[in-house]
């Protein structure tokens, strides 16, 4: 899996910030989701991003991939993440760090910005193109 | 090689030029200048149509003389001139939600179409030079008037240290807010709740980010946009309604009605998140991330170019600068005062 090409994001204080460009949806991305959003921008097998955050964490693969397999499904079911190649030489492997406690992670959606995209373009455009108010 | 529809682009864009020159010819060329920050822009209008109704927003940039430019825009109407835009060869599917057209942009041209609207706005970003047609100037819908050629200034003030942002601005050039949030929020009646209060104005929902050396919003529109129910909440406000068809929108020309408190720039010393509540009027510190959720988002996806760019330099601003959600309370009154204590207490 690899991020979609339609967004933009940025990570602030724990907190990664993601804007759908063309739904206009935008989430924000805590605990862990942080770090698995980070892992996906090299793409990467979901195996292998399980095995990755179970070393980092000194937790049991198996205690956590069902909830990163969830979380990852979720992105992918709202256009975030796409099927891609893997990266040729893998994700790069990292010892267990005591300060980085595990956290599931949390995927919230906000919507309030659909007012921006009114037009769906294809019910709301004239057959010259030009894009025209739904009459109720 | 170029691809076919890039070179389309560009083939449309001439033809659509040719047609403003046509224009011109025919009902003659107006030019005015606007300073926006260190920004010099020069507008070139065909015939008298855009030019009455685009302008007043500008009042506050509005520049005389000649000069260097840093980029130019040529404005017509069909309406005043008699002369329309070649057709249009976009399709059905080619117009993607925000106006953009898929088929004309993603090159050296950007295209977009007003939704609801026949406006035509075009941008050439190898010789900086934009182009906006209209069917007919006094159809353009109400935010087309209050914050004109928007798509434009973007294309062309975008920089790495400059972005236009769907935020407003209140204080002066030592201390200011920048008030972020949705459509809704409240961003306007805050901006002219400060206005009424005596605080210096520099924009109710667009202004322009400029990071270096210290964060300021400069002032861009003389204009705010207010719902009805903001208009009931500050009675006496000198707002219009900018057609006879709509009574939900009205327009206040805060330049014509404050001119003193019309501010060319204003320091970015808080980020203010208002929110519509009950009770008093309440501050509370807020993290950079809620800021950015309350600003990146309607920024970017109003002006989706450039917004590697504009991302960055937002997130910059809300690690910088300290934010606090707003809560308006039912006191309106009270707004602009406690606004001023802040950012007395911020200098």
């Amino acid at each position: 899996m690899i991020h979609a090409p339609n967004i933009v994001y940025e990570t602030l204080e724990g907190e990664t910030i993601v804007i759908h460009l063309d739904t206009g949806n935008y989430y924000s991305l805590t605990g862990s989701g942080v770090e698995i959003w980070e892992l996906l921008e090299e793409g990467g097998p979901i195996a292998q991003i399980c095995a990755v955050l179970a070393r980092r964490h000194a937790r049991p693969e198996s205690e956590i991939s069902n909830t990163v397999e969830s979380f990852i499904a979720g992105l992918e079911r709202e256009g975030l993440v796409e099927a891609g190649d893997a990266p040729p030489n893998g994700l790069r492997a990292e010892a267990a760090d005591p300060d980085r406690p595990w956290e599931p992670p949390k995927l919230e959606c906000y919507d309030d910005m659909r007012d921006f995209l009114l037009v769906d373009p294809i019910h709301e455009v004239d057959q010259t193109g030009w894009p025209s108010r739904k009459t109720a | 090689m170029a691809q076919p529809g890039r070179q389309a682009a560009r083939a449309y864009y001439e033809s659509v030029r040719r047609a403003f020159k046509r224009a011109s010819r025919e009902a003659g060329e107006f030019e005015q200048r606007l300073q926006i920050g260190e920004v010099r822009v020069k507008l070139r209008f065909a015939g008298p149509g855009l030019s009455a109704v685009l302008l007043p927003a500008f009042s506050p940039v509005l520049q005389s003389g000649s000069g260097p430019n840093d980029f130019e825009v040529e404005l017509w109407d069909e309406a005043t001139t008699g002369v329309g835009i070649p057709p249009p060869p976009w399709s059905l599917r080619d117009v993607i939600a925000r106006g953009d057209i898929r088929t004309l942009s993603g090159g050296r041209i950007r295209a977009h179409v007003a939704r609801g609207h026949r406006v035509l706005t075009m941008w050439d970003c190898e010789r900086r030079r934009g182009i906006m047609w209209a069917a007919d100037a006094h159809r353009l819908p109400y935010w087309l008037r209050a914050a004109p050629l928007r798509l434009v200034l973007h294309w062309g003030l975008s920089s790495p240290r400059r972005h236009l942002l769907h935020a407003g601005a209140v204080g002066d050039e030592r201390s200011g807010a920048l008030l972020v949030g949705p459509n809704g929020s409240g961003k306007s009646t805050t901006s002219l709740a400060c206005v009424r209060g005596g605080l210096g104005y520099a924009g109710d929902d667009c202004v322009l980010l400029e990071t270096e050396p210290s964060p300021r919003a400069i002032s861009v529109y003389g204009t705010a946009k207010l719902s009805a129910p903001s208009v009931n909440l500050l009675p006496g406000l000198p707002a219009r309604r900018p057609s006879p068809d709509d009574e939900s929108k009205f327009i206040v020309d805060v330049a014509r009605a404050w001119p003193r408190l019309m501010q060319r720039s204003v320091a970015i010393s808080v980020v203010l998140l208002p929110q519509v509540t009950a009770g008093r009027v309440l501050l509370r510190p807020a993290s950079a991330a809620q800021a950015f959720r309350a600003l990146a988002p309607s920024t970017v996806l109003q002006h989706a170019d450039e917004s590697a760019t504009g991302l960055a330099l937002m997130s910059r601003l809300v690690r910088q600068i300290p934010a606090y959600t707003l809560e308006l309370g039912s006191d309106i009154a009270a707004v602009g005062p406690a606004i001023r204590h802040l950012l007395e207490v911020s200098l």
